[in-house]
């Protein structure tokens, strides 16, 4: 099953994903959008080698610019600036760029172990997985908005709302009623959330760019290929212990629906400023843990993520929520019978989750320095060029017209909202979490066939009982440890 | 003074991406005789569901007996109204083609789209399968026959839950079938496509689910769940041992074989030697061997229907669907709005 080609593809992939998300402004989401409307017309094999690639790819291609330029390149390198770019100040930037490097190599392939493990147990589960137990996840995600919501936790809820409302445009899925509709063919498919992704991620992001007087500075540094490679000195030892609770948490994490490496690496950069007493450099300042732990975790969190996407057909995170339609595209049926009917994919995908991560690496070490040349692209040729990847991606998703519209509308809305200082992250999890959270109460009343029976089976169930305690136990571990990375931002 | 530069350079930026895109995308057109260029096929759902699944076997067949390039664009949304609509609004040419499916005769009923109906506004050109759905129970039913089930129903009213792939699908009209010549009682649970509900059968979500038989019969076969019987007259060929509705309950057997029908749709104002050309290549296809063997895999039946005969048979179809939505109370609009007759 794997050939040449597809490993190729995949280091295509790779190649590709780093470049664009190193890129300040499109981020993994948007990059994963982007690619996966490139393979529409590739085989399935090679088409997965090539998205799974791009997505280990984007991942590191973030931490790239959260170093070099204090931007993080994706929402997952976020934590990364806290002390990549104090290093880069002391002018340490190669080493920082190199620990980040390894780190993420290491937390990458420690995710592809768990999913290994995890995946097929969760796979046996996975059919005792009814509407209770998919409506409790969901809701777990959703309550995660807190995070995602950057410390303005109302204005997180306000784009949430938007989101949920969204969501609710279309077909009832219950009894098949128009809501909202307006009587418009536009609505009636209600809206796609790949299409409101690509606006509000993308198009935004031109629109915001547009606006901006400055371009973005490049730094000058070059990162000798030396320097970047690991070392067994102190720097490199220190910065693997974090590995123990990173890796964990960052996979966990993951496994919730709607929440991926962006979470992951805040809660492993919280995680580890709590635990470890003596880094290196006080963090802030440039300690090497503060680097390595995000990049462990944001990269564990991937195994995470595809665990819950490929198990249970729920995204763990908006990246997924795409690689998983783009999965439905290209005939796979990521779901409960996954592990039962296509195993061998799932192998597959582990293996070029592997490779892609190796590839990753590599390409990072060397092309790190070419990088830097291609972030200095003037904007003027950039941004076009986004606009109409925007434009294509959203109307080759169902050949469909009325989504380059709709995208466009998102376009404008994540401006306002980028204007207004709202987070769009709460409404895309809205637009993708809202609906199985309604399908999945419709279907469990009417299973269970009254509100009584209702709540009874939330206690009777096991599997829904374990979330239960799972969500009331996040939002202890919320309130004391996510505290202090908040106050911190 | 500087933005003004700056603002051409976008714009000719732009433009010139915009004319690279043109220009590695736009096909040469030529006039001459039918089929002169590719045609374009519309699915009105996703890649993998059955619609497509069939399109696809019927269309690579198709390609080579027109002898020109023949590509396949899913189009999801509105019960495939969407992509329905959009091969009415392209020129009449027969270059852009329907395949369809049962969806269409509940467009008007369910109110999905209530202006366009499937033998007055499309010309059908092959109508070439019908699939079966089953009712099937989780492996450790206390059911083990389709007597037992519906008994069980018409003692406890609405005590059974059965999984289908949506409001209106045919799982759901083929339950509610059940409900109104039988008298018994379900509780029907609508899950997204009929994916989800097989595996919620398997998982003793529900009491049973209603699929099409492709889709559960590797799982019957594995003892992941129990298929109780088809809803048709005769047995299925390959899986004889599995009884029929129309053998155990009699009263059912004026509504069997009741399944989805999927075919080939153009435009009526198709010319009539496109329609004519068009209508022979597909003899053709469904002569084949390739196209036996394909039914064969996917437990389809195979009909052949065109012209005035597809449009009885569409007429008859859709009319039994519609008031069996319409009496059991599911449908959102009379059938005798449209002037769809009673069966």
């Amino acid at each position: 099953m794997i050939s040449f080609t597809i490993i190729l593809y995949n280091l295509v992939g790779v190649i590709i994903g780093f470049i664009m998300g190193s890129m300040p402004g499109l981020t993994v989401t948007m990059t994963m959008t982007l690619i996966v409307s490139l393979t529409f017309g590739f085989g399935m094999e090679t088409a997965l080698a090539f998205i799974v690639g791009a997505f280990a790819g984007g991942i590191a291609g973030g931490s790239l610019s959260a170093i070099a330029l204090n931007i993080p390149g994706t929402a997952a390198s976020v934590a990364t600036t806290f002390d990549g770019h104090p290093l880069k100040n002391r002018g340490e930037a190669a080493t920082a760029l190199g620990v980040a490097l390894f780190a993420s190599t290491i937390g990458g392939l420690m995710s592809i172990v768990f999913l290994a493990i995890i995946g097929p147990i969760i796979g046996d589960l996975a059919l005792s997985f009814g509407s209770q137990e998919y409506l409790f996840l969901t809701l777990w995600g959703l309550s995660l908005i807190a995070f995602l919501s950057k410390g303005d936790f109302i204005k997180g809820i306000i784009s949430a709302c938007l989101g949920l409302f969204v969501g609710t445009i279309g077909m009832d899925p219950i009894t098949g009623a128009m809501r909202l509709t307006f009587g418009s063919d536009m609505l009636m498919g209600g809206v796609h959330f790949v299409v409101a992704m690509i606006g509000l991620f993308g198009m935004k992001e031109v629109l915001v760019n547009l606006d901006r007087k400055a371009d973005f500075s490049v730094s000058k540094d070059n990162f000798k290929f030396s320097k970047l490679l690991p070392k067994f000195n102190d720097i490199y030892k220190s910065t693997l212990k974090p590995i123990l609770w990173c890796g964990p948490i960052g996979s966990i994490i993951g496994l919730i629906p709607g929440t991926g490496g962006d979470i992951g690496s805040l809660v492993g950069y919280g995680f580890t400023k709590q635990i470890m007493k003596n880094p290196s450099r006080p963090f802030g300042e440039g300690a090497y843990e503060g680097v390595a732990a995000p990049e462990m975790a944001n990269h564990s969190a991937m195994g995470g993520a595809y665990t819950t996407m490929l198990t249970l057909g729920i995204p763990g995170d908006s990246v997924t929520a795409v690689i998983l339609g783009s999965f439905y595209l290209h005939g796979l049926q990521p779901g409960p019978t996954f592990m039962i009917t296509e195993r061998k994919y799932f192998y597959l995908i582990i293996a070029l989750l592997g490779i892609g991560t190796i590839f990753t690496y590599l390409v990072g070490l060397l092309g790190s320095n070419a990088m830097l040349r291609v972030l200095s692209i003037p904007r003027w040729v950039l941004l076009p060029f986004i606009a109409i990847l925007c434009v294509i991606g959203s109307y080759a998703l169902q050949n469909n017209l009325n989504h380059v519209y709709m995208m466009i509308g998102f376009g404008v809305l994540g401006y306002l909202f980028d204007k207004a200082k709202f987070p769009v992250s709460p409404i895309i999890l809205g637009i993708i979490l809202g609906p199985i959270v309604e399908r999945s109460f419709r279907q469990a009343l009417i299973n269970t066939g009254s509100v009584s029976s209702l709540l009874m089976s939330f206690v009777t169930r096991p599997i829904t009982l374990i979330i239960i305690i799972l969500i009331v136990g996040s939002f202890i571990f919320q309130s004391s440890i996510f505290g202090t990375v908040l106050e911190e931002k | 003074m500087s933005y003004i530069i700056k603002f051409k350079r976008y714009l000719i930026s732009t433009i010139l991406v915009i004319s690279l895109l043109l220009v590695a995308f736009t096909p040469g057109t030529v006039n001459a005789e039918y089929p002169e260029r590719s045609i374009n096929v519309f699915i009105g759902f996703s890649a993998g569901g059955p619609t497509d699944v069939i399109g696809r076997g019927v269309v690579p067949l198709l390609e080579e007996e027109l002898d020109v390039g023949m590509g396949i664009t899913n189009m999801p949304g509105a019960a495939s109204a969407t992509a329905g609509r959009h091969v009415l609004n392209q020129k009449a040419d027969g270059y852009s083609l329907f395949f369809g499916s049962e969806a269409m005769s509940v467009w008007q009923t369910m109110g999905i789209n209530e202006e366009l109906n499937p033998y007055e506004d499309f010309y059908p050109v092959k109508l070439v399968a019908e699939a079966t759905p089953v009712l099937a129970v989780p492996p450790n039913s206390e059911f083990d026959s389709a007597e037992e089930f519906v008994d069980y129903a018409i003692e406890n009213p609405g005590e059974l839950r059965i999984g289908t792939a949506g409001p209106g699908t045919v799982p759901h009209v083929s339950g509610l079938i059940l409900e109104k010549q039988l008298g018994a009682e379900f509780t029907f649970v609508p899950y997204q496509g009929g994916a989800p509900a097989v595996t919620a059968v398997m998982g003793s979500q529900v009491d049973a689910t209603i699929e099409m038989v492709q889709s559960m019969v590797e799982a019957h076969k594995a003892n992941k769940l129990k298929i109780l019987a088809t809803f048709t007259n005769e047995p299925l060929k390959g899986l004889e041992s599995i009884p029929t509705f129309g053998d155990q309950f009699p009263e059912l057997q004026s509504y069997l074989p009741y399944g989805p029908y999927f075919g080939l749709f153009a435009s009526k104002d198709l010319p009539q030697d496109v329609k004519d050309k068009l209508e022979s290549a597909m003899n053709k296809v469904i002569a084949t061997q390739r196209w036996d063997e394909y039914c064969e895999k996917f437990y389809l039946t195979q009909i052949d229907y065109s012209g005035e005969e597809a449009v009885d048979y569409l007429r008859g179809w859709t009319s039994r669907a519609a008031w069996v939505l319409y009496d059991t109370g599911a449908a959102k609009n009379s059938p005798a709005e449209f002037n769809i007759p009673k069966p």
